[in-house]
């Protein structure tokens, strides 16, 4: 970037349109602006400032020119305006800021600031003017805001840097300078999306995954040891059924009890048979239980009937007239008596009427449908209710059956052991263990099968949790990953950071060194500048000591000087040196030594100064380097001041 | 009339911490153990119980065991219907079925509980625990 020109209209002192052209050449590269304090110097620093980033006027008062709004009249508008032109990248833009200030009636004047009016042209290569879009945007890529405190300096402030307590201050202009910024702010966010991750991750149960499994393990284990041991039970049961059979074959064979023995085989058939009867007996109860809701529905019912009885009476279901037949009525308007009626008359009102009343088709067939099944409904619940009597009661009388059976067959049992000889009792007692093994292994059987069920249960169940587990495994893996991802990617952006920082800094104590050297009165005294790592700005003697607390305040603006133009130099940003009163604390010495530098140090250099701050052999020294020279003259009469080219 | 329970793709819910509950009363081997054919029909009952109880809940966290499809158009649809008509007064709920079945399993999202203290909260078998409370039912 380098300045062509400035056009000032109505701001503060400067009353008017004023311009000022600031010197191109490579080796005129120097524009001076003398002015006597109160000048106006600052004004026009402010101006730069203000039209390039609408900054360092908030505390400075009215803008609009006081001269201008004397001029106006009451309610009128004044226009206030700062236009830069300037080339970069060989293109030449021109930025303009415009605010209007409004007269009131106690002659005081309104500034609306903030609504301030920006706008940035470019001219093409064939000299056609275009409105940037993003000014700001573009602004940003040509010299950021936060960087030109570095290029555009007030020299009151100038030995900031210097001062042992800025060493935070040294760092945050490295960083700004530097573009640092987009890397510290990288970091804090990985770091930051990182933190968020391994939260979320907690969040995330793991190892639920492998206790799930290993339970799976253990019930799928159990179903199968319960699987065997059924399978083993029922050949079990049919051995002791084949042992019975054969103890009943046997017995048969004896002529002392053949006769019981029928009897007992008849008591046998009839407890299996009876036993059967029974079940079939409660799994028909089971069916009516399980619609036993449609007696259970008798309430509802009748209040549904209840309601759509009242209904029926009031007349309003089922209609007696129905939806399509008013419908015809209306689109013929012929009565069925033949009389004619016409729209709105009161026969035709009052089949509007009813057609209101009426439930529609549709609904009403529901209704008349509803309410005769409802019906019905009322007496199948009664029958249910008779028929779950009649069922129970021959339940208990199959239980009793089943009871006198097996009450008469031990009978039986009991005169064969009295009645036969040894053997038969044998067999007898015998045929009594297998029973009671039979009866034991069913037991243990029935114990068995309700395991299986409840473990067959919980597998179908884990089979689900582990499928959900695996899921949530599988984003807890890749939660990790992106944990493992973020912080190894902040962590190196950490050291990419370190690593420019430490090498910048180094760059620009370098830079500092060199400078320093070239400007410093004392060079001789002052062996060394340095740019220690926690960024303390210091000035080694020759004893290889800090010098700082020795430095006087020139010697100290002399190494913000320094500092200053090698942070220019190390950004690499292309951009004209403006200063403002620049040496009004150093000695003649210093300056005469800075004056001969500082042109080298920038393509373009601007000096706003006091006639005290410039002249004899440091005036001399600028004079071959001076492309543009003006003086700001301040008509104390008019509290105005005009730019006045010089030479 | 054409069925728009049957045509409708819509499931039944129940509230998730009753599921196991349905599940048990319908699927062990046993009949003594479980009482009913189907979820429906213990559904149902819990409907017609909550409606009796007057007592309705919405639900919490569902489960959707069965389909409309699975009522009857003899019993189910009218016995829901008349729940509906009974609870809002208005017979224009019948146009609705989605409304209609919500009503129920509100109903029954309470009647499952008392259901639950009677049949399994008992000592005897449910079957027969069930076989009770109906024909008690039957004497007031």
């Amino acid at each position: 970037m380098r300045i062509e020109r400035v056009d000032l209209l109505n701001f503060r002192q400067y009353f008017g349109n004023q311009r000022l052209k600031f010197s191109r050449d490579d080796q005129q590269n120097v524009t001076v602006v003398h002015g006597v304090n109160g000048a106006g110097k600052t004004s026009l620093f402010l101006a730069l400032n203000w039209c390039l980033y609408g900054e360092g006027v908030e505390n400075i008062g009215q803008i609009v020119s006081k001269e201008a709004v004397s001029r106006a009249p009451r309610g009128g508008i004044i226009e206030t305006k700062v236009d830069v032109t300037f080339l970069h990248g060989g293109k030449r833009f021109t930025v303009s800021r415009k605010l209007l200030g409004q007269k009131q009636t106690d002659g005081k004047v309104t500034e609306a600031r903030t609504s301030a009016e920006f706008v940035l042209m470019r001219t093409s290569l064939s000299g056609i003017m275009e409105r940037v879009d993003n000014p700001i945007g573009i602004m940003n890529t040509i010299l950021p805001m936060n960087v030109r405190t570095y290029f555009f300096f007030d020299g009151e402030k100038i030995d900031n840097f210097a001062r042992p307590e800025q060493a935070s201050e040294v760092e945050r202009a490295i960083y700004q300078v530097l573009d640092l910024e987009t890397l510290t702010r990288a970091m804090r966010h990985l770091k930051s999306a990182a933190q968020d991750l391994r939260s979320q991750l907690k969040q995330t149960s793991t190892g639920e995954l492998q206790k799930l499994v290993a339970e799976d393990e253990q019930a799928r284990a159990r179903e199968s040891q319960l699987t065997e041991r059924r399978e083993t039970l029922k050949r079990e049961n049919a051995e002791i059924q084949r042992h019975l059979e054969d103890v009943n074959k046997r017995l048969r064979d004896f002529e002392s009890v053949q006769e019981l023995q029928q009897r007992y085989d008849q008591f046998t058939q009839e407890i299996v048979f009876t036993q059967q009867r029974f079940e079939e007996s409660v799994r028909t109860i089971r069916t009516i239980v399980s619609a036993s809701y449609v007696r259970y529905a008798a309430e509802p019912i009748n209040a549904a009937l209840g309601f759509l009885e009242e209904k029926r009476q009031r007349g309003e279901i089922p209609s007696n007239i129905r939806e399509q037949f008013i419908q015809d009525l209306l689109s013929r308007q012929v009565c069925i008596c033949g009389r004619t009626f016409a729209e709105h008359d009161d026969a035709y009102e009052h089949l509007v009427q009813l057609l209101r009343n009426v439930t529609p088709t549709s609904l009403e067939d529901d209704i008349i449908e509803t309410a005769g099944r409802l019906r019905g409904l009322l007496d199948g619940g009664n029958k249910q209710r008779a028929d779950l009597d009649a069922r129970m009661a021959d339940k208990v009388s199959l239980e009793e059956r089943i009871g006198q059976l097996i009450a008469q067959r031990d009978d039986i049992e009991r005169q064969m052991r009295g009645a036969g000889e040894d053997e038969v009792r044998q067999l007898s007692r015998q045929r009594q263990e297998y029973a009671d093994d039979l009866d034991a292994n069913r037991v243990e059987q029935g114990r068995v099968d309700l395991e299986l069920e409840q473990t067959r249960v919980r597998i179908k169940e884990l089979e689900r949790q582990i499928e959900h587990a695996r899921k949530s495994d599988k984003r807890a893996r890749l939660l990790a990953r992106k944990v493992e991802l973020s912080q190894k990617a902040a962590d190196k952006i950490e050291e990419v950071y370190s690593i420019f920082a430490a090498n910048k800094r180094i760059e620009i104590e370098q830079e500092t060194r060199r400078i320093f050297h070239s400007l410093a009165w004392k060079g001789d005294h002052f062996q060394d500048v340095r740019l220690s790592e926690d960024y303390q700005l210091e000035v080694i003697d020759r004893y290889g000591l800090p010098a700082r607390p020795e430095l006087s305040a020139g010697e100290r603006q002399v190494l913000s000087l320094s500092f200053i133009t090698a942070m220019a130099m190390v950004a690499q940003r292309e951009a004209p040196l403006i200063m403002d009163t620049p040496f009004g604390r150093l000695s003649s010495a210093h300056r005469e030594a800075i004056t001969l530098k500082l042109p080298l140090l920038a393509p373009q250099l601007v000096l706003f100064v006091t006639d005290e701050e410039l002249r004899d052999k440091a005036l001399e020294n600028l004079k071959p380097r001076i492309g543009a020279e003006y003086r700001l003259r301040f008509d104390p009469s008019t509290s105005c001041t005009t730019v006045e080219e010089l030479g | 009339m054409p069925n728009s329970f049957a045509r409708s793709t819509g499931r039944v819910s129940i509230e998730a911490s009753v599921h196991d509950f349905y599940k048990q009363l319908t699927t062990a081997k046993n009949a003594e153990e479980s009482p009913f054919l189907t979820m429906k029909d213990l559904f149902m009952l819990a409907a017609c119980i909550g409606f009796q109880m007057k007592q309705s809940k919405p639900l919490g966290r569902r489960e959707q065991p069965f389909h409309y499809s699975v009522f009857t158009e003899a019993e189910d649809i009218p016995i829901l219907k008349a729940i509906a008509i009974a609870t809002t007064g208005d017979v224009a709920v019948l146009a609705e079925p989605e409304r209609i079945v919500e009503i129920a399993e509100q109903y029954a999202n309470v009647g499952i509980h008392a259901l639950r203290s009677m049949v399994v909260e008992n000592v005897g078998q449910p079957l027969w625990n069930l076989v009770e409370a109906l024909r008690s039912q039957g004497t007031d």
